[in-house]
């Protein structure tokens, strides 16, 4: 009975959840790997139906394995840097859905960026999805702005 | 937002190959059970019936039989001993509001947990006096038995991923040893100090030391995944823990002398999971005794952290032990973490609240400090385990330079954070505290150590508030 519940309500976030890890995600994480691998921790803890808020519970998750797992890349890179050099450049490549690096390079400013513009969360309740004050979300968020209109020579 | 940034967000969305729902449904769950049952063997949950404070009973209750009854469960033993050699203040630690007595092995078991535990004598308090302590236990039908009751302290043991490698060698480990701590060199840490040993994953025997001449509570462990270096004890994704409770001068030969370098687990009466809080391993490092000197920690960490077994995760891949349940409160650890955690805990009337501080920077943790508080005098007979957050926002650092990193205290006192120091000293007048400068543009201000929990420190940098504690 939990777990068609569950079932129902994953089925339900599972669209939005995967557009989120896609963004949020490296190139070389792959969307659904994500939206799995969080989906089972949060099923190892307990049924989803626990949650207060499992869609909110499940992007957070998103990013904190996707900070995981950059943590682990970057070690190993240290740990090698010919590697690390190669693994770079087929970063890069792989870097396709980043048109002209438009695309901030921290996934907590992805997923800030994806939920407030893209998905319609205010700041206020974006930010402690992504771990942040509002008020840190919404520095953050300035800074994008900003750096992006930099970049563009876009005045706003 | 401009909408080429939108444009290329909108397109990264789509990346991916793409499976359906219903695929990743079943791969989650299989993950799920498979995690589940690597975990069941070695898990061991032992809370007390009122040790619920933090966890939802009827759902865990439920769910905790679900998944009974899905899996078959395999086998492993762990053994847990406690030799205490005391002067009798067990019982009053012993006085405790919840679980009567366990009863103990003697001085000399093996820590398997076999002896018949009505054999120990928990009354032998004017000899020396072995404290109640359960070895974690699992039955021959390989059920886990789901208790653990030391005195009045319940516990478990959280988590285990990674675990299932080891389970074979951990059920074939010889029981467990004790033995003194080799280091025990003057009277502050005598002979008759113990420890328990253990050997583990290889032939390198990993030791949990803890106690003194006076008293010694108990130490528990979970399986494997510890490595002593020298001093050092790290602790891996399998979490351990250690809670003692014992006489001043215990508590602070343990603080001062392994303590520092020794993870000290919240027992479940602190927040862990379902709190807001995501409670993490830890992975004590040296004697990083300043908060201005962390970040030069890290360089040590990671040769700590090389220095693993590759049977270990390293400390980032330990994160979330136990993954809080209400994210929205998550503590983002790469912006603003710091936990303290403490735990009074005493005998009689002596106490003593071993702090340990643990800095989460960007990927790491690092053990900064710890240090004992003889100004606690309301101990209790039981420990009080209390946790502190320490707020570091990096936004409203100038850069990383470690000379203006520092940290700040309390679960209310980020709002001070980013203030001027006019707008900080008002706003804490209103909210009727006094203030005092520790810290201006990094170049740190002489003050005295007196506690005052009315009042604030705040470190500024360009008149602004970058850390502010309570002390």
């Amino acid at each position: 009975m939990a777990q068609s519940i569950d079932r129902q309500i994953f089925g339900d976030l599972y669209p939005s959840l995967r557009r989120f890890a896609a963004v949020v995600g490296d190139d070389d994480m792959e969307p659904d790997d994500l939206v799995q691998e969080v989906l089972a921790s949060a099923l190892r803890q307990g049924p989803l139906a626990q949650l207060d808020d499992a869609g909110a519970y499940l992007r957070t998750s998103i990013i904190h394995l996707v900070r995981a797992n950059r943590r682990s890349a970057g070690r190993q890179r240290s740990k090698a840097p010919l590697i690390s050099a190669a693994l770079d450049d087929a970063h890069h490549d792989a870097d396709a859905f980043d048109l002209e690096g438009l695309l901030p390079n921290d996934p907590v400013d992805r997923a800030l960026v994806w939920l407030t513009a893209i998905e319609g969360y205010p700041g206020a309740q974006a930010a402690p999805l992504v771990g942040l004050s509002h008020a840190a979300a919404r520095k953050r968020l300035s800074r994008i702005r900003s750096r992006h209109a930099d970049d563009s020579g876009d005045p706003t | 937002m401009n909408d080429e940034l939108l444009g290329a967000l909108r397109a990264r969305s789509e990346r991916g190959t793409h499976r359906d729902v219903d695929t990743v449904w079943d791969a989650a769950l299989d993950d799920a059970d498979t995690a589940r049952v690597d975990a069941s063997q070695l898990q061991q949950i032992a809370d007390a019936p009122d040790d619920e404070r933090h966890l939802d009973g009827s759902s865990r209750a439920a769910w905790s039989l679900a998944v009974a009854a899905a899996l078959l469960v395999v086998v492993v033993g762990l053994g847990f001993a406690l030799i205490n050699i005391g002067d009798g203040d067990s019982s009053a630690v012993a006085a405790g509001d919840s679980e009567p007595n366990q009863p103990l092995p003697s001085e000399n078991d093996d820590g398997t947990g076999d002896d018949d535990p009505g054999t120990t004598d928990s009354d032998n308090s004017a000899a020396t006096t072995i404290p109640p302590f359960t070895p974690l236990a699992l039955d021959p039908e390989g059920t886990l038995i789901s208790e653990t009751t030391i005195d009045d302290i319940e516990f478990r043991i959280i988590h285990s991923p990674g675990a299932a490698d080891q389970v074979d060698e951990l059920a074939d480990l010889p029981p467990t040893t004790l033995q003194c701590a080799e280091d025990a060199q003057d009277e502050q840490f005598p002979d008759s100090c113990l420890a328990i040993a253990r050997d583990i994953i290889s032939d390198d025997t990993d030791t949990f030391r803890f106690g003194s001449a006076d008293d010694v509570r108990y130490v528990e462990r979970a399986q494997g995944d510890v490595v002593e270096t020298t001093a050092t004890f790290l602790a891996n994704d399998d979490v351990f823990r250690i809670v003692g409770a014992c006489e001043t001068q215990c508590v602070r030969d343990a603080t001062d002398q392994l303590s520092r370098s020794r993870a000290l687990a919240p027992t479940d009466a602190q927040p862990q999971a379902g709190e807001g809080w995501e409670f993490l391993a830890w992975a004590p490092i040296a004697e990083g005794d300043a908060f201005l000197g962390f970040l030069e920690s890290q360089a040590e960490l990671d040769s700590v952290v090389e220095a693993l077994p590759p049977t270990l995760a390293s400390p980032s891949e330990l994160a979330i032990v136990a993954q809080t349940r209400t994210p929205a409160l998550s503590v983002d650890f790469e912006t603003e973490i710091v936990i303290v955690l403490s735990a009074s805990v005493g005998s009689a009337n002596d106490c003593l609240r071993p702090l340990y501080r643990e800095i989460l920077f960007t990927d790491r943790q690092i053990l900064v400090d710890s240090f004992d508080d003889p100004l606690d005098s309301s101990c209790d007979t039981s420990p009080r385990p209390s946790i502190s957050l320490f707020a570091l926002d990096r936004d409203l650092l100038p850069d990383d330079d470690p000379e203006n990193i520092s940290v700040s205290l309390g679960q209310d006192l980020q709002q001070y954070l980013g203030l001027t120091l006019e707008e900080a000293t008002e706003l804490a007048t209103q909210n009727g505290l006094t203030v005092r400068l520790t810290s201006i543009d990094g170049e740190p201000q002489p003050v005295t150590l007196d506690r005052r929990p009315d009042r604030l420190n705040f470190e500024i940098v360009d008149d602004r508030v970058v850390a502010v504690f309570q002390f």
